[in-house]
């Protein structure tokens, strides 16, 4: 029933209809030691990352916990505009996030919980949207392969109900790695998409200002709507969408979208329209701007 | 001086436009219209789908009536053009131009549809006789047939 190899768990897109409602955990209750303050608080765009992270999980998940320790809920008290914040929290306390999801699952146990740990900011709803797409829920697990097939990622990973009593037994056996715990349960993996740095964590304050440097302009968070004409509209399978974590410039979000959609035109045999003027390619976008990609016109 | 510039589902009767764009002042009248024909390419074209991004589309025409009327100070002018589907010898779009000598009709005529064909953002699906279909203008849209890159008019 195990597969202690993550190699032999094999990619699979199925779906049943008796799936387990599924809820989104937010793991913010980590000590965060190296960091030096809470991950969870740390602003990457304009947000702090416990909200950016809320707000992923709620389009794929009915509802969405956050898994903290009891000390943190005074900290996440400013967030008034945060009424729906529902705390979970971990009452194994010091044994790393295998006790927090254990401490959700213990209180919804007919839940799946799509857990994302908070340090994650490159993570993007298209990132979720193949996870979600590969769950199986007869597995324990639905979970990353790294391309190298030697890692299973433990922590932006949907478990099944049943995945709580694997849980339980590898914490009896004193086995408290998760990423131990998850290799000995039957998975369905999703390999990694090719260039996406979105399970690239950040764990020192180091880190997140060499990351924040980085990608100080391509750093998630931007909702925009994204509308398709003519060959992209055929492509894409619609005539528009929301974009709800958009890179910031328009030549990086429409990379993006080639991904998810297999647009044939190169970047440079397009114009882009933001708000319904023609813009350059490198124009920093804001949330709710309209972004139309043009393919070359045929008037006349 | 008037210019209008129009995006439409219906037929275009270009006789019209050249009798409502004339007044006294008008010496000449310019009037270009482009039409749906049978070949494109070698190929045999059965019909034509226009799909435009209206607000874009609506702005850009507009602009570019603006220039033709600052580069050749014509008196009036009128552009229609359509979009969705239509058959063969169907009027596409319709440039009229009034100015008070033809010179500058002429030319303002010829720029609008130039700047029109390349600025403006309204895209041509070409059905084929062979039943398949393409984007003009999008190399590699257009399934087994490939490329192809022309004008309808």
């Amino acid at each position: 029933m195990t597969s202690p190899n993550p190699i032999k768990s094999r990619t699979v897109d199925a779906r049943s209809d008796n799936q387990a409602p599924l809820f989104g955990l937010v793991m913010a209750g980590g000590k965060s030691s190296r960091m030096g303050e809470d991950k969870s608080l740390l602003r990457y765009g304009s947000k702090p990352q416990i909200q950016v992270c809320h707000e992923l999980l709620q389009a794929f998940a009915s509802r969405v916990l956050i898994s903290a320790r009891t000390e943190q809920r005074a900290a996440y008290a400013p967030f008034a505009k945060f009424p729906e914040l529902e705390i979970v929290e971990d009452r194994f306390g010091d044994i790393g996030p295998a006790g927090g999801i254990l401490s959700a699952m213990a209180a919804h146990p007919h839940a799946a919980f799509l857990v994302v740990a908070v340090d994650l900011p490159l993570l993007g709803a298209d990132d979720i949207q193949l996870l979600v797409n590969a769950r199986d829920c007869k597995r324990h697990a639905t979970a990353f392969l790294s391309r190298s097939g030697d890692f299973l990622e433990p922590l932006c990973t949907i478990y099944e109900p049943h995945a709580q009593s694997q849980i339980v037994d590898a914490l009896e056996r004193n086995v408290r790695c998760l990423s131990r715990i998850l290799c000995g349960m039957d998975v369905a993996s999703v390999i990694q998409p090719d260039s996406s740095a979105a399970l690239t964590n950040i764990n020192s304050r180091q880190e997140f200002e060499a990351f924040k440097d980085s990608t100080s302009n391509i750093a998630a968070g931007v909702r925009v709507k994204v509308r398709y004409f003519a060959s992209l509209r055929e492509q894409a399978g619609h005539t528009e969408e929301v974009v709800a974590d958009a890179p910031l410039n328009a030549a990086a979000l429409y990379d993006r979208l080639r991904r998810r959609y297999g647009f044939l035109l190169d970047l440079n045999e397009l114009r882009v329209a933001v708000n319904g003027s023609f813009a350059d390619m490198n124009v920093q976008l804001a949330a709710g701007d309209e972004v139309v990609f043009i393919p070359p016109v045929a008037g006349g | 001086m008037s210019s209008e510039f129009v995006l439409t589902t219906d037929p275009i009767v270009t006789s019209v436009l050249v009798y409502e764009i004339a007044d006294r002042r008008t010496g000449a009248v310019v009037s270009f219209e482009g039409r749906v024909r049978d070949h494109n390419l070698g190929r045999e074209v059965v019909a034509l789908e226009y799909e435009v991004y209206p607000e874009l589309a609506q702005s850009e025409g507009e602009r570019i009536h603006m220039e033709a009327v600052h580069q050749f100070g014509i008196l009036a002018v009128r552009t229609v053009h359509r979009f969705g589907k239509l058959g063969l010898a169907d009027v596409a779009v319709s440039v009229v131009v009034a100015a008070h000598h033809r010179d500058a009709a002429f030319a303002a005529c010829r720029y609008i549809i130039d700047e029109l064909k390349v600025r403006v953002p309204i895209w041509k699906k070409e059905y084929y006789a062979e039943h398949s279909a393409g984007w003009v203008g999008c190399p590699g849209c257009q399934g087994k047939h490939g490329a192809r890159t022309d004008a309808v008019s």
